[in-house]
């Protein structure tokens, strides 16, 4: 037995499967944290790319970040609850494969943002341009988190290719 | 960039996108219709989808094992359909749209359920 086959055999996924309202209610909290995680995170690349400039960069990501967090859990719960209904489905899904390595990819920009470019914000926390290397994290932050919402939504349309 | 990164991710989806939909309805033929007796193996009663494993023995005594899909559990239960109206061991006949590309799969519109009740797929539920 896989690691997948247990899940979904546990009282819990079966319970996402079978249970009325709790596959739906899973997928409205995976909608809600969506919309709190990209949409902050979008909110605050949309500043570093250059809108809005009145605005300090470190008051936007200050605002912005505890939301982000929020948003991460609420998916993150949701999303492997919802996954543990249907493991082994999900497990061998082509579009569920490339979303997870699109959200790899997201949190590696994310990091190397944070770590490496955010240092010297005191330079262009306000009223400037961004250096190039932010506004590149910044537009490749938004191209990958909306990859990753159409790899996610497109899980229903894919398969593995099997029978 | 980003329009062409977006663009690019979404090319490879679509590339490496296949037919087996998990609970879309696209890789049904609805053109077509296919009908089918046997014996109930395995009823799956789910969200978001439910679907009927069912064993048929041909005209020539061959067994073939059918994948017959429906709605959700939830829209199936609006309906009237209980955790006892398909078990396995069942003898049922179920009419669908076959899918186009796997033989032995269809999306349900009607089902005579082993007590003879009928149930016909409501032409508001996709």
């Amino acid at each position: 037995m896989t690691i997948f086959e247990w899940l979904q055999a546990t009282s819990f996924g079966i319970a996402v499967r079978e249970s009325l309202w709790l596959y739906p209610f899973f997928e409205i909290l995976h909608l809600v944290g969506i919309a709190l995680l990209v949409g902050s995170i979008a909110m605050t690349d949309l500043r570093l790319i250059g809108l809005s400039r009145a605005l300090p960069v470190t008051l936007t990501a200050r605002h912005m970040l505890p939301w982000t967090w929020l948003g991460f859990a609420l998916v993150t719960v949701s999303g492997l609850s919802l996954f543990s209904g249907f493991a082994v489905d999900y497990a061998v899904n082509t579009a569920f494969q490339v979303k997870l390595l699109l959200i790899a990819l997201a949190g590696a920009n994310a990091a190397l943002f944070h770590w490496r470019v955010f240092r010297s914000v005191a330079d262009w926390n306000q009223l400037v341009a961004s250096p190039a290397a932010a506004r590149l994290c910044a537009a490749l932050s938004i191209a990958l988190w909306l990859s990753v919402i159409s790899a996610g939504r497109l899980i229903a349309y894919t398969g593995a290719g099997k029978d | 960039m980003k329009t062409v990164l977006a663009t690019l991710a979404t090319l490879l989806l679509l590339v490496t996108a296949q037919s087996h939909g998990h609970h879309s309805t696209s890789n049904f033929d609805f053109e077509k219709e296919v009908a089918v007796s046997g014996t109930v193996t395995y009823m799956s009663f789910t969200n978001p989808h439910s679907f009927i494993d069912i064993d048929v023995i041909d005209k020539a005594g061959q067994k073939s094992s059918w994948k017959v899909f429906a709605t959700s559990r939830v829209v199936l239960q609006r309906y009237g359909w209980t955790p006892e109206s398909v078990k396995a061991g069942d003898a049922i006949s179920v009419t669908g749209h076959p899918d186009k590309t796997k033989p032995r799969e269809m999306y349900l519109t009607k089902i005579v359920f082993a007590n003879g009740k009928t149930w016909l797929r409501s032409s508001i539920d996709n």
